[in-house]
């Protein structure tokens, strides 16, 4: 029996109880779609996160006071101070792009006619080279400000939206926080979202000096800022800072009551989330294509009851029983790739459709649409094979007699 | 209870095999027709000891060489008259286009080509028996079985099927096998063999004793 003719025999089989053959292919069809959407959901998020790691910077050092506890969270807090950023930028100055002080409020920020909440921070000029911040209008902080407490402010393009929704460039405009009057210097470009999903966009930098002497009325810094030109250096560059701030605040190493880290470690613990996740859905969609694969044997296992009279037939005039066996097994596996073939279709449709709700880019990943139809095919063949072999082995006579 | 028996048939012959239920006749025609071996003893089909053939040996050997027409018709319900006719070529692996020309002439030959696109239920149990019997001589069998194939036949169209039958015999010199327990069906045929407990009781041929069998 040529191959063309039993797969012909197997899919009028299939047509024949089309509502039965769609239940049994259910479980393929949802143990497939689920890889396909999860599968494409991670790699947009993924990708996602990439994007909003490299608008960060991943050569991004965060210094932050407080020792990291074992859960991961910052206590012994014993705030950075004004003297020891300034014995790091000393230090660090031929092998970092700079250091940038933050010392950061929220605060209500507001117009002759609008207001808004917003990050107020107070930096240093550096702040500019070390984010990457690029100046759209007008210029960022000077020295000269800094030096002088200057009343100005660089704002971000989400204030600027909200303050001065009618005009792109407000430079020379000023602004109230709280008391203090800013006058506009420059506006910067959007940056985007930061992995966390906070809006970068969404602040206002002014000289450090004048957020300490003029706004908060003291010296806590949140945290400072440094980065590197290249991935390689960042090592080297950590273990400098950490060697400096133990050296200035007397601690040994393990005791530390501060913390370096960079954006290229949260990248890494990402992509450590994501391989966990995958991991999961591997598990989820091995069990539904084991419970589908259960499926199609069992309903192969009342094909071949019913059609016991058919085998009995088709043996006496001239079936061998490995054309019996080829015939079954062909259905099964018809079954288990038409459901392998609508869960993918499903699966991408539900990535796509995923991908549009989340902001996510659409992202298929083709090996693993190859992978789920391969493999929802060897389930066909796993499942299949017993009771086509039962088929295979009916005797003729018995079969014929069946009623 | 070893039975031995001695049978020979010769091509060409038209045998009947007479037996009330119980007596054997089925299983007789079982081992004839390949559908089972003999726990004992020798059966030579076209000088062919078939007693050591396996499944697969033996399912070529049904497809090849005989043909089988039952009481029930046992046509596939959800296949064309045709479909029916060329399944025993499909196992032969003939390719779709002989297949479907060599099955539309035995159709022919039963006079049921205008037929050919039907169903099985949309044709009487005369027509589904005459499918039959088409599907069985589809691949020129040597010996064609035939068991009860009046069974199920009201006794008009049984005379058909049995005329069928003598025309095939007589016309195509086509061997031919039936089973049956109706004496009246069993004297149509030359050679009449009646089987009682596993044995056979009487070998006729025109009504004289058979030489060939002995009990």
């Amino acid at each position: 029996m040529n191959l063309l003719t039993a797969f012909r025999i197997a899919l009028n089989a299939l047509v024949m109880h089309k509502g039965r053959s769609t239940l049994t292919s259910l479980g393929i069809i949802i143990g497939t779609a689920a890889v396909i959407s999860m599968v494409s959901a991670a790699g947009g998020a993924r990708t996602k996160l990439d994007e909003r790691l490299d608008n960060v910077g991943k050569t991004l050092i965060v210094i932050r006071a407080g020792a990291r506890t074992a859960n991961g969270t910052l206590a012994d807090v014993k705030p950075l101070t004004n003297e020891e950023a300034t014995v790091l930028r000393r230090q660090l100055r031929s092998s970092t792009t700079g250091l940038a002080e933050v010392q950061a409020s929220v605060r209500l920020v507001a117009t002759r006619t609008r207001n808004c909440v917003t990050m107020v921070v107070g930096t240093s000029p550096d702040m500019r080279r070390v984010r990457g911040w690029v100046v759209q209008h007008g210029q960022f902080l000077s020295d000269e400000d800094l030096k002088k407490q200057g009343a100005v402010c660089v704002i971000g393009q989400t204030v600027r939206e909200k303050l001065f929704p009618d005009m792109p460039n407000p430079v020379g405009q000023t602004i109230r926080v709280d008391r203090l009057q800013l006058r506009i210097i420059g506006v910067l470009e959007a940056k985007g979202r930061s992995p966390i999903g906070g809006d970068q966009d969404d602040q206002l930098f002014i000289p450090l000096t004048t957020m300490q002497r003029k706004l908060a009325g003291d010296e806590i810094l949140a945290m400072l800022l440094t980065s590197v030109d290249s991935v390689e250096k960042l090592e080297k560059t950590k273990e400098d800072i950490a060697r400096i701030l133990r050296d200035k605040r007397r601690v040994r190493p393990g005791l530390e009551d501060f913390d370096v880290s960079s954006v290229q470690e949260m990248a890494e613990i990402a992509v450590v989330m994501t391989r966990t996740m995958q991991f999961l859905i591997g598990i989820i969609a091995s069990i539904s294509l084991v419970v589908g694969g259960i499926g199609i044997m069992n309903i192969m296992l009342v094909s071949v009851t019913e059609r016991t009279r058919e085998i009995g037939i088709r043996m006496a005039i001239g079936a061998t029983p490995a054309d019996i066996l080829t015939q079954f097994l062909i259905e099964a596996v018809l079954l288990s790739l038409l459901g392998g073939l609508i869960g993918i279709s499903l699966g991408i449709g539900a990535a796509v459709g995923l991908a549009k709700a989340a902001n996510w880019p659409i992202f298929v990943d083709y090996s693993m649409v190859i992978l789920s139809f391969v493999i929802s095919g060897s389930v066909g063949v796993f499942f299949g094979y017993y009771p086509a072999l039962k088929a295979s082995r009916l005797d003729p006579i018995e079969a014929l007699r069946y009623e | 209870m070893r039975i031995v028996i001695e049978l020979q048939i010769r091509a060409g012959e038209f045998v009947t095999i007479r037996g009330s239920s119980g007596s054997g006749k089925s299983t007789l025609m079982n081992i004839l027709g390949c559908l089972d071996r003999p726990t004992a003893g020798e059966y030579y089909l076209d000088s062919e000891n078939v007693q050591r053939l396996s499944k697969t040996s033996l399912a070529h050997l049904r497809n090849r060489k005989l043909g089988f027409v039952f009481q029930g018709f046992n046509l596939l319900k959800r296949m064309t008259a045709v479909d029916n006719v060329e399944m025993p070529l499909v196992y032969s692996g003939m390719s779709v286009q002989c297949r479907r020309e060599k099955a539309l002439r035995m159709l022919e030959l039963v006079d049921l080509k205008n037929r050919a696109y039907h169903h099985p239920n949309q044709l009487s149990g005369g027509q589904q028996q005459r499918v039959a019997i088409a599907r069985a001589l589809v691949n020129e069998p040597q010996i064609l079985f035939a068991d009860e194939p009046t069974g199920n036949l009201d006794s008009k169209t049984g005379q058909e099927i049995l005329i069928e039958f003598e025309r095939l015999n007589r016309e195509l010199g086509q061997t031919i096998v039936m089973v049956t327990h109706d004496a009246a069906v069993a004297e149509r045929a030359p050679r009449q063999i009646v089987v009682r407990d596993g044995l056979i009781a009487s070998d006729t041929c025109h009504g004289a004793t058979c030489v060939t069998s002995l009990a």
